[in-house]
């Protein structure tokens, strides 16, 4: 948990434990860490600590390889901020110097007292159709479960944002006015980047990625559906499961951005239905 | 102001609140199937049952005139703490702006809960309200007691149906009560009533108990688990659930300094049970079903029906560590998922099944035991 009165989803809650009474051999081999932290970054040593203790290995070298992954993150936090997915990030196209361990990324002031970036430097240009993409970053980060929507969306020219790339602040913002935010932290920060979404006269359509089965994704996919309709924004549902066949993916996306740009040019006078 | 709550058993506990506080009770119809049918079709597809039930029942509430909507919350995990927020919101799409009242646990924001409670309370006096409450809690609590006596003798009497009629002239006495000494008379009409069911007499070595565990919901709503008190009494087990509505007050609307002097934190301790197979709060019920299961077997129950929604997150995590509670403890427990399929015949094939196959388990130890014995 990172935040007060948050929590993740049972599934993900009960997954050590599933495990282990399924694997019986495993038993003993399993790490579940648990991390109880204030921020995203979630680097204080403490939460692996039980690492330490199972290796024998000495709390100085964790410490090291924490603040080490820790300089990354930020590394990677603020290249996502400024607009770059992950998958750019990982081909080292944002940038120069995205080494890992080496002093880069981040403000310099931000990097001093050790916070990532929390405002989202993004800029969206209407002359470009954008998409807010709404999913958790197990399914969007990766490229095997997505299909690359991302890297589909990006072929036919088309921005896509990612809640990463709006820092905690924006989501949860966009939240203020439900009487009761959800539970979850992942689905608070998309259910308020969708929010968000919304509200953004640049963005011209919504893709909501689920995973098949997915218990907090039901609420927000009905929630965001509901206020779709009433803000006439595009809303597109894509449910990923275990098939692996892309041609439907790439169907749906193509007959979406179609409409939506369609429905842009009609908006701009570019064309007419007369 | 005429409100109504979810079809939960026991149904006349909410409706003796709402009248008692001066307001007029739209008690829901017993879920059918035509209720499930609306409840799904207007609840996304991955939602748990009970939400697309209880979004039925609200929408029959509504066209029998409801205004005002009385039901509880949650600080997650589980889904179930949302529910009111979702079905506030789809009430809205489907055009009935429903005021909801929701009780989230009363301690997390005391404020809010006072606040609710003067639109609820009218002009009682805060001293009248604390009379109700505590009236309802004890009506809960003797209605219940009723109940698990029935489900005792329900396995051997000489006819369901005495214990079916049993059980309505039980449930009209209670509709009568209103203060403390009604309550008391109607719980010992009601045992004189259930101790003129004729029943045959089983040996107490003989008797099959088993344990119901799982979602609150599907355990204690009769109408969407098939009956399934009713199916084990007909087969001849004697049944006790994990949970119990007046338990459930005890659990969650009490605070923990109250039910640790009255001596109600039964469920806190079996909750601990749950502990070696699953760590910490999930959610739900997911612990205290574990918990309920150790329970039962080490209180001699010959066998657990384990009883989930289709869709339950935290009773998911539970049904994948029951073979390995089985195999630890040597319980016998049936998993069965409750639908919108309302077709019963595979699942009472399956109970069936089940309790052959504990009463084959109990006997054979039992012969084998006996002809140890003898042989020495």
């Amino acid at each position: 948990s990172i935040r007060k009165k948050e929590t993740f989803c049972p599934k993900f809650l009960g997954l050590p434990d599933m495990s282990i009474s399924i694997f019986k051999e495993l038993g003993s081999k399993m790490i579940s860490p648990e991390i109880r932290e204030k921020n995203e970054r979630i680097s204080g040593w403490k939460n692996y600590r039980i690492i330490g203790e199972m290796f024998s290995i000495p709390d100085k070298e964790i410490k090291a390889a924490i603040k080490k992954a820790g300089r990354v993150w930020d590394d990677f936090r603020a290249k996502s901020l400024r607009g770059f997915a992950i998958n750019d990030i990982l081909q080292k196209k944002a940038g120069s110097g995205a080494d890992a361990g080496t002093d880069s990324g981040g403000r310099p002031e931000e990097r001093r007292n050790g916070t990532a970036p929390a405002q989202s430097s993004l800029k969206l240009h209407s002359n470009v159709i954008n998409i807010g993409l709404m999913g958790y970053v197990y399914n969007i980060c990766d490229n095997y479960i997505s299909m690359d929507i991302i890297g589909k969306l990006k072929e036919k020219g088309i921005n896509v944002i990612t809640f990463e790339m709006l820092g905690p602040e924006i989501p949860y913002s966009n939240l203020k006015h439900l009487r009761k935010p959800l539970f979850w932290t992942f689905s608070n920060y998309l259910l308020g980047a969708g929010h968000y979404f919304l509200d953004q006269e640049n963005i011209d359509g919504i893709i909501h990625v689920t995973a098949f089965g997915c218990g907090p994704d039901s609420y927000i996919g009905k929630m965001m559906e509901l206020l779709s309709e009433e803000k006439k924004k595009p809303f597109l549902t894509i449910r990923v499961d275990e098939h692996s066949g892309e041609s439907h993916l790439i169907t749906r996306v193509e007959a979406f951005t179609d409409m939506i740009e369609r429905k842009k040019a009609l908006d701009e006078g570019r064309i007419s239905l007369s | 102001m005429k409100i109504t709550f979810p079809h939960m058993s026991p149904v006349p506990v909410y409706k003796k609140l709402v009248e008692l506080l001066g307001h007029e009770p739209i008690v829901p119809p017993r879920p059918t199937q035509e209720t499930i049918d609306l409840g799904v079709k207007y609840s996304p597809e991955f939602a748990c049952f009970p939400l697309k039930v209880i979004l039925g029942s609200y929408i029959e509430a509504i066209r029998m005139g409801a205004e005002m909507i009385l039901t509880s919350g949650g600080d997650g995990p589980c889904r179930a703490g949302y529910y009111a927020e979702l079905h506030k919101r789809i009430l809205a799409k489907l055009g009935y702006n429903m005021d909801f009242i929701i009780f989230d646990s009363v301690f997390i924001n005391f404020r809010d809960f006072m606040r609710k409670l003067k639109i609820l309370k009218g002009d009682l006096t805060a001293g009248e309200v604390v009379k109700v409450l505590k009236t309802v809690y004890r009506f809960s609590q003797s209605l219940d007691r009723s109940e698990k006596k029935l489900q005792i003798i329900r396995a051997y009497s000489l006819s369901s149906k005495d214990c079916d009629t049993a059980w309505d002239k039980i449930n009209r006495i209670y509709d009568k009560a209103y203060s403390y000494s009604d309550i008391d008379s109607a719980e010992s009409r009601a045992s004189e009533l259930i101790e003129g069911i004729p029943v045959f007499r089983v040996k107490e070595e003989n008797k099959i108990r088993v344990g119901i565990v799982g979602e609150i919901y599907v355990v204690l709503e009769s109408s969407v688990n098939m009956e399934i008190e009713k199916v084990l009494g007909r087969l001849g087990a004697e049944t006790e659930r994990s949970q119990y509505l007046s338990e459930w007050i005890d659990r969650y609307m009490l605070p923990s300094f109250i039910r640790k002097a009255y001596k109600k934190d039964k469920l806190d301790k079996i909750e601990a049970k749950g502990e070696d197979f699953i760590k910490i709060n999930i959610g739900g019920h997911a612990k205290e079903t574990v918990g309920f299961i150790k329970d039962f077997r080490d209180r001699g129950f010959d066998g657990v029906i384990h009883l989930m929604p289709f869709g339950c997150l935290p009773e998911l995590v539970t049904q994948t560590i029951v073979p390995s509670i089985t195999e630890k403890t040597g319980m016998p427990v049936l998993t069965m998922p409750i639908d919108e399929q309302t077709g019963n015949t595979n699942n009472i094939t399956r109970i069936e099944a089940f309790i052959d196959l504990i009463k084959s388990k109990k006997f054979t130890a039992a012969r084998t035991a006996g002809s140890a014995a003898g042989s020495v």
